[in-house]
C-alpha cells in the first residue's frame, strides 16, 4: 500500500473493447502501468497498438463504441487513492483539463476555428479556476475603491488646512487692526480652528456598483440569484467586465510563459491565423492553464516541421521543471523519446511490453519486439532491419503473447500462455517467456 | 556518376493567389523559384525541407503534373542537343556590341529560332497530346498517402492495370500478366487481384501504389513522401523495397521527404530546399557529415536522434518558415539566421560550387567577394 502511494496514476489490468460490426476490436488486453509524479514518461507503439486509448480512458473520453470492461485506474489525488474509473461524470468533468489535461495531436483541429485564443484559453480557466477569477476582480475593485477613498480624504484634508489657514490669516490681519475692537471675531474664529482640527474627515464614496455583486458571487459562483444577471443583453456583458479582464490578463501572462511573441496581439486571433507551431502552444497553454499534475501528450509534434518539433519539445522540457506535472507522452517515434523520457513504457497490439529507464531501455533493451523496433530505424550506413510481418488485427488478435507471429525467438509456450509483465531487473519489466526463469 | 536523365534549368512555379471583384491576380505564392539540377541516371535524389518549402510542388512539376511557370526540364535529352543549347547561348552572350546593328539582329533571330527549335523539341513543358501520353510512361509518381491516391471502389487488377490501360502499352489480355508480373515485385501476388484497397493494411497499400507507378517500366520515379503515413516497421520495410527495386528495374528515384533520417539511408545525393529555392546540394554522406548552409546545420541539429546519450539541449531555430508569397528579401533564410551579414539582407546568394560538387547558397560559406 505505501509502495502503491508513491505513484500519481497506477493502472491495473485494464481491458478495453470495441464493438464493432465487424467484430470485438480486443484495444487494450489487461495493461499495468505506473505513473509518478514529476516524471516524463513515453508511450511508443505503432499505429493501433493501443497508445492513445489508454490515454483516453485515464481522462474517461473513451469514444463510443469502446466499453472498459475491467481493471483499476487509481488517480492519487493528495494521498487518496481514487479510482477514476468508477467516479462519475460531475468528478471527472473537475479532474479533466484541471488535475489531469491533455494535448492532442492535431492543433488545427483540435481548436475551434469560431473563438479566438483568449475565449479557447479562458474557458478553461473559468470551467476550473471561476472562484478564483472572481475572487481577483473582486479584489482588485476593493483595492481601486481604497484608492479612491483615500485620494478623496487626501483632498477634503487638504480642503481643511486651507481654511485653517485662511482663518488664521484673517485673525492675524484682525490683530493688527486692533485686538480689542475684533475680539468677538477672534474668538469665534479659533474655536472655529480647533473644532476643525478636531473633527476627523469623514468622506464617502459610493462604491463601485459591481462590488457588492462581486462579493456575493465569490461566495456562491454558480449561485442561482446571481446568474440570472448575466443573462441580461447588454448589461450582463458590462456586469461580467472585470471577471473578463482578470481572464485576459491570465491568459496573456500564460502565452507569454509559453514564449508566444507579442501574445497582447495573439489573444485576439483566431486559430486560422495561426502557424502550426503557435497553434500547438496554444493547446499547449489550455493544458497548462490549471496547473495540472498530469500532462498527457498525443503525439504532439508529429504534424509539425522538424525545426518546430525542437521548439516544441525543449518547450515541454522547460515547462516540466517550472509547472512540476508529470508528463505521459505519446509517440511513435524513438528519436522524439529519447531525446525528451526518463522512463518508456512500449506497447504492441495493446499490451505494454516493455517498462524501462530510458538509458536501460536504448542500451539493453530486452523484449524482441523492443530491439526490433530500434533496429528498423534507419540510421546512417544503412544497417536497419525491418520487422518481418505486420501488426496483427486485434479483432482475432493471436493466442499467447501477441508477438509470437513475428518473433524471432518464438517458443512453444508463446504461443500458448499470455506472459505476464515481470520484474526483470530494478525497475525494468517485461513480457516475454524468455525472461520468466531469471 | 552516370549520364544525367533529368536537366532543369531555372524552373519557376508560381501560384497566383485571385483577388478583388474581378478575380485579378494580387499576388503570387512563389513556391519554386529559380531551381537548376541535374538527375543522373539511377540514382536516388533526396529533396528535403520543411513544410510548405516547394518540394512536392517541385516534384510535380517536374513530370507536368503542374504546368511550370517558367523555366525548361529535359527529360533523356541527346548529348549533342544540349551541348548545341550551352553554345548557342553562349554565342548570344558572347557578342561585343561593336557588330552592326543588322548583322546583329540577323544573326541573334537564326540562334533564337534554332535554340527554339531545340527547346521545342526537347523541353517537357512543350509535350501535348500523345508525346505527352509516352512521356507519362516514363516518369511516375507514388503520392504520401496511399488511401487517398488509390480508387476505394476499384479492384487492385484494374487500379494496378489502369496506366496500361490508358497507356496502351501492352495489348489487353496481357496486362493481368505484368499486372500479376509486377505484383510480385512489390511483395504482393495474385491471391490479392480481386480485393479493394480498403482491405489492405496501410504498408500493403503503399506498395499498391508503388506497383501501380512502376507498372509501365518507368525510368524515373518521384516518391513524395511515401513513408510519412507508415508506421516504423512498415517505414523500413518498404525502404528495403524501394532500394531492390532500384536495383532490379534500373530506376532513377527523386525522394521527397521531410524526414532527414529517411533521406540519408537511401539517397545518393540530397538537395535541401528552403522557401522555393535550393540552399544546398551534394552528396549525401558529405551533406550528413559536414553541413554548410545555416539552415542545413539547424535542420540536422533537430532531428531528435534515437540516442538517449546524445541529448541536445536548445532548438537550434526561432520562428517558422515566412510566408512564400514575399519571401524576405535577399537571401530568404536571413531573418532566423545567426550568421546573416549585411550582404544577405541585400542580394540573393547563388548555388556555388565549394569543392567536390558540393553546391552552397550562402555568403557566409562561399566568402564570395562583392
Amino acid at each position: 500500500m505505501q509502495k502503491m502511494n508513491e505513484n500519481l496514476i497506477n493502472i491495473e489490468g485494464l481491458v478495453l473493447r470495441f464493438y464493432t460490426y465487424e467484430g470485438v476490436v480486443q484495444a487494450l488486453d489487461g495493461i499495468d502501468l505506473q505513473i509518478k509524479p514529476g516524471e516524463i514518461l513515453g508511450v511508443v507503439g505503432e499505429t493501433g497498438c493501443g497508445k492513445s486509448v489508454t490515454s483516453l480512458s485515464i481522462i474517461g473520453i473513451v469514444p463510443s463504441p469502446g466499453y472498459i470492461e475491467g481493471g483499476k485506474i487509481f488517480f492519487n489525488e493528495e494521498g487518496k487513492e481514487v479510482n477514476l474509473l468508477k467516479q462519475k461524470e460531475d468528478y471527472m468533468r473537475s479532474v479533466r483539463g484541471s488535475d489531469i489535461s491533455m494535448v492532442f495531436q492535431e492543433p488545427r483541429a483540435y481548436l475551434n476555428p469560431v473563438y479566438t485564443v483568449e475565449d479557447q484559453v479562458g474557458e478553461v480557466l473559468v470551467e476550473h479556476r471561476k472562484k478564483e477569477f472572481i475572487g481577483r476582480a473582486a479584489e482588485s475593485m476593493k483595492e481601486e475603491h481604497q484608492q479612491k477613498i483615500e485620494e478623496s480624504k487626501k483632498k477634503e484634508e487638504e480642503k481643511v488646512q486651507k481654511t485653517i489657514v485662511m482663518h488664521q490669516e484673517k485673525i492675524k490681519e484682525l490683530k493688527k487692526k486692533g485686538e480689542k475692537e475684533n475680539r468677538e471675531e477672534i474668538e469665534a474664529l479659533t474655536s472655529q480652528i480647533n473644532e476643525l482640527k478636531k473633527k476627523p474627515v469623514k468622506v464617502h464614496v459610493s462604491p463601485p456598483y459591481r462590488m457588492k455583486l462581486y462579493e456575493r458571487w465569490y461566495k456562491k459562483p454558480n449561485g442561482l440569484s446571481i446568474r440570472p444577471l448575466f443573462g441580461i443583453p447588454i448589461a450582463g456583458r458590462i456586469l461580467r467586465r472585470p471577471f473578463k479582464k482578470e481572464i485576459r490578463n491570465e491568459v496573456v501572462s500564460l502565452l507569454k510563459s509559453l514564449g508566444i511573441a507579442d501574445p497582447e496581439r495573439v489573444v485576439d486571433m483566431y486559430p486560422h491565423e495561426l502557424s502550426g507551431g503557435m497553434a500547438q502552444r496554444v493547446v499547449i497553454a489550455m493544458a497548462l492553464a490549471c496547473n495540472p499534475k498530469l500532462l498527457i501528450c498525443d503525439e504532439p509534434t508529429t504534424n509539425l516541421d522538424v525545426t518546430v518539433q525542437a521548439q516544441i519539445l525543449e518547450l515541454i522540457r522547460t515547462l516540466r521543471e517550472n509547472f512540476k506535472s508529470a508528463i505521459l507522452y505519446i509517440t511513435h517515434d524513438l528519436g522524439v523519446i529519447a531525446e525528451l523520457c526518463e522512463r518508456v513504457a512500449v506497447m504492441y497490439a495493446g499490451n505494454v511490453v516493455e517498462v524501462a529507464e530510458i538509458f536501460e531501455l536504448f542500451q539493453k533493451p530486452l523484449h524482441p519486439y523492443t530491439s526490433a523496433l530500434l533496429a528498423s530505424i534507419p540510421r546512417p550506413g544503412c544497417a536497419f532491419r525491418s520487422i518481418p510481418g505486420i501488426v496483427p488485427s486485434l479483432i482475432s488478435p493471436p493466442t499467447g503473447c501477441r508477438f509470437h507471429e513475428r518473433c524471432l525467438y518464438a517458443m512453444d509456450t508463446c504461443m500458448k500462455n499470455k506472459p505476464p509483465l515481470i520484474q526483470a531487473d530494478k525497475g525494468h519489466m517485461v513480457a516475454c517467456h524468455l525472461y520468466r526463469g531469471q | 556518376m552516370s549520364e544525367p536523365i533529368l536537366y532543369i534549368e531555372n524552373l519557376k512555379k508560381y501560384y497566383p493567389i485571385l483577388g478583388g471583384v474581378f478575380k485579378r491576380k494580387v499576388a503570387d505564392v512563389k513556391a519554386v523559384d529559380n531551381v537548376s539540377l541535374r538527375i543522373f541516371k539511377s540514382e536516388c535524389f533526396g529533396l528535403v525541407g520543411e513544410s510548405g518549402c516547394g518540394k512536392t510542388t517541385m516534384g510535380k512539376t517536374v513530370i507536368r503534373l503542374l504546368e511550370p511557370t517558367a523555366g525548361h526540364v529535359y527529360f533523356k535529352i541527346p548529348s549533342e542537343a544540349l551541348g548545341r543549347i550551352e553554345k548557342l547561348k553562349q554565342e548570344l552572350m558572347g557578342f561585343t556590341g561593336l557588330e552592326s546593328l543588322d548583322y546583329l539582329l540577323d544573326v541573334t533571330k537564326k540562334i533564337h529560332n534554332e535554340l527554339n527549335n531545340i527547346v521545342k523539341t526537347f523541353d517537357l513543358s512543350t509535350y501535348r497530346g500523345y508525346r505527352l501520353r509516352q512521356l507519362r510512361r516514363k516518369m511516375q509518381i507514388v503520392y504520401q498517402d496511399p488511401t487517398t491516391s488509390l480508387n476505394p471502389r476499384m479492384l487492385v487488377k484494374d487500379i494496378v492495370g489502369e496506366p496500361l490501360l490508358v497507356q496502351q502499352a501492352v495489348e489487353k489480355r496481357q496486362i493481368s500478366d505484368r499486372v500479376i508480373s509486377i505484383l510480385k515485385k512489390v511483395g504482393l501476388d495474385e491471391r490479392h487481384l480481386y480485393r479493394y484497397p480498403h482491405e489492405f493494411s496501410g504498408g500493403q497499400r503503399q506498395r499498391l501504389a508503388i506497383a501501380r507507378a512502376l507498372v509501365t517500366y518507368p525510368e524515373l520515379v518521384i516518391l513524395d513522401e511515401p513513408t510519412s503515413s507508415v508506421d516504423v516497421s512498415v517505414r523500413a520495410q518498404l525502404l528495403d523495397l524501394f532500394q531492390a527495386l532500384q536495383k532490379e528495374m534500373g530506376l532513377t528515384y527523386i525522394f521527397v521527404s521531410h524526414d532527414l533520417s529517411v533521406v540519408e539511408c537511401i539517397s545518393h545525393r540530397v538537395a535541401v530546399m528552403y522557401l522555393g529555392k535550393i540552399v544546398e546540394l551534394s552528396e549525401t554522406a558529405k551533406i550528413f557529415k559536414e553541413p554548410l548552409h545555416p539552415y542545413t546545420q539547424a535542420l540536422m541539429k533537430s532531428i531528435p536522434v534515437p540516442d538517449p546519450t546524445k541529448r541536445k539541449l536548445r532548438a537550434p531555430l526561432k520562428g517558422e518558415v515566412p510566408s512564400p508569397v514575399n519571401p524576405p528579401k535577399g537571401c530568404r533564410f536571413h531573418p532566423r539566421c545567426s550568421l546573416a551579414m549585411d550582404i544577405c539582407r541585400r542580394e540573393e546568394p547563388k548555388l556555388i560550387d565549394v569543392g567536390n560538387g558540393h553546391f552552397v547558397a550562402c555568403y557566409a560559406v562561399t566568402n564570395e567577394p562583392k
